[in-house]
């Protein structure tokens, strides 16, 4: 029997969700909250680095930046639990090959010797949805809910990340058809729908959204569409990048070929809050660039 | 027109050489006919004179003779750093440990990109043209820098390549010859200064106000001394300089 109440975490934030989307902060810190699970500040985390932009330019910078905030939870005694899959990405992936190599063991000792720190590889690297889904299970999710969403159909977009590269993660579904984020979805009331392309990439990734705009927008309105024909209410992710690409990118899609999208996006900590009873400003929806109106209208909360 | 003609070349350099070595190719019951001679002699005299340089930074084909072993199916990864020196060594020996000598050029990669499916950007020409060591195609192009890091492609790569490792080798390599977007060493600047590469403005102070969270939130951002710790490993590491 688990005791959510012995769960604590570090809390790595990054920087999307803290300086971009503080809502799903907000969203993240009220669940856990609700659900008896201690979230701990970790003070003077840095940039994970973000492994599509950092890691591409210097590995080095990428592997001892990376290091720098393992080792900040690892001085607290706590495993890290973060929400963007850009940051787990970096965080596990450092992780994993600290374990796996003495090359990169003898860079990580070297780089933060010189800052004085030191990382020796005894704490664990997880992802908000895998905390819900390993440590605290469907089954006890369902206890939470105050509120289902029961008219709700929701467009699920996994993400890159968070699944892949799939031996350094935890997930024993492969990458193709994983069905741990519909069943976390579908705890809330929701429907998780089928849709065209559903595990694509949202475009931001790699340094493409800062490198290269254009194609970026093009694959994240290539999903929207997607969504859109396969009659959802709502885009539901679990990576604030993702969350930032879909709803900051929606405008910019409009604006570049004169669409008219609004398709609501929701991060998966809001969509729950919005079940365990939380109000939508408390999870920060109303801070969104797409209104999610539409949605709270379905669901008679507004 | 330029990146397909130096695909051509590769595709023709190809055939030649397995032909050479009396492997039987695609090609082979074409490479009688005169049609098809007639073809390589065009496409050579046509690549002889407008890729010189590339065929100079190509490597000779000895490399490929290398027996591929079929045991070794586990992912394996770039070695890092890529210094100077490297970059001077042929980029399939950089890129050794990727695995890309082992690649069939079946292209599931490029059949699986999403970013592909809407640039001419191509996975598997860009593995090709590593195993090959077309150095400065690779590494002046825009291709490298057009995948997401999705991992689509390494999921279902039959030779469980390491892909995206290559890829960001190769990255690491044109960054380190100053071939680096524009807008990538703006948002790079903002990690040096600020230990954050998005950090926070006053929009966003004001919305983590309305939620009852920290104006600021507990990073770098309310800690100078451990701003001063990441600009430290970010001197130490060559970034500030790279970007600089
Ligand atoms: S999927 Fe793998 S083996 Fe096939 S072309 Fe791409 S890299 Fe080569
Ligand atoms: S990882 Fe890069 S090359 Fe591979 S499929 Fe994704 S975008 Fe394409």
């Amino acid at each position: 029997m688990k005791v959510l109440g012995e769960l604590r975490f570090a809390f790595f934030l990054g920087c999307i969700m803290p300086n971009r989307y503080p809502g799903l902060e907000a969203s993240v810190r009220r669940v856990f909250e609700k659900l008896g699970i201690e979230l701990v500040d970790m003070k003077g985390a840095s940039c994970c680095p973000a492994p599509g932009v950092v890691r591409s330019f210097k590995f080095d910078t990428w592997v001892a930046l990376g290091a720098r905030n393992l080792s900040i939870a690892e001085e607290m005694g706590l495993d890290i639990v973060t929400g963007c899959s850009g940051c787990y990405g970096t965080l596990r992936d450092i992780w994993y090959e600290h374990r796996e190599k003495k090359e990169i063991r003898d860079k990580v000792d070297y780089y933060l010797s010189q800052i004085g720190k030191s990382f020796k590889g005894k704490i664990k690297v997880k992802h908000v949805l895998e905390v819900l889904h390993f440590d605290v299970g469907v089954e006890k999710l369902k206890e939470f809910i105050k509120k289902p969403l029961s008219n709700i159909k929701a467009a699920v977009h996994y993400g890159c990340h968070i699944l892949k590269p799939s031996d350094k993660r935890p997930w024993k579904e492969g990458t193709e058809k994983p069905r741990f984020f519909d069943e976390l979805v579908e705890v809330t009331g929701a429907k998780s729908i089928d849709w065209k392309d559903k595990f694509m990439c949202c475009g931001a990734g790699g340094g493409v959204r800062s490198g290269a705009l254009d194609v970026a927008l093009h694959m994240t309105k290539e999903k929207i569409e997607n969504a859109y024909a396969s009659g959802a209410d709502c885009i539901v992710n679990a990576c604030s990048f993702c969350h930032l690409q879909f709803d900051t990118g929606q405008i910019e899609i409009n604006k570049s070929y004169g669409t008219s999208f609004n398709m609501p996006i929701i991060y998966y900590t809001q969509l729950l809050g919005l079940a365990m009873g939380l109000s939508p400003e408390e999870l920060g929806l109303h801070q969104n660039n797409v209104s999610v109106e539409p949605l709270l209208r379905k669901l008679g909360v507004n | 027109m330029k990146s397909s003609l130096a695909h051509a070349k590769i595709l023709v350099s190809e055939d030649d050489g397995n032909k050479a070595k009396g492997y039987r190719t695609s090609c082979d019951e074409e490479l009688g006919s005169k049609i098809f001679e007639e073809k390589l002699r065009k496409f050579k005299k046509e690549l002889n004179r407008n890729y010189e340089s590339l065929i100079r930074t190509q490597i000779p084909y000895e490399s490929l003779e290398e027996p591929i072993t079929m045991a070794d199916t586990k992912p394996l990864i770039a070695s890092y750093p890529i210094t100077l020196e490297q970059l001077n060594k042929k980029i399939p020996e950089v890129l050794k440990e990727t695995g890309i000598e082992k690649c069939i050029q079946c292209g599931t990669c490029t059949g699986s990109c999403p970013s592909g499916r809407r640039t001419a950007f191509r996975t598997r020409v860009v593995i090709r043209k590593a195993l090959l060591g077309l150095r400065e195609d690779l590494l002046k192009s825009n291709d490298i820098w057009l995948c997401t890091t999705c991992y689509t492609c390494y999921e279902r790569c039959p030779r469980k390549i390491s892909i995206i490792e290559a890829i960001i080798a190769l990255r690491n390599m044109a960054a380190a010859q100053g071939f680096m977007l524009p807008r990538h060493k703006e948002i790079s600047k903002y990690l040096v200064s600020y230990g954050h590469l998005v950090p926070i403005n006053e929009p966003n102070k004001k919305r983590r106000t309305e939620l009852g969270l920290s104006e600021v939130p507990p990073t770098v951002h309310s800690h100078p001394e451990a701003l001063e710790e990441v600009k430290k490993l970010l001197e130490v590491t060559g970034f500030t300089k790279l970007v600089g």
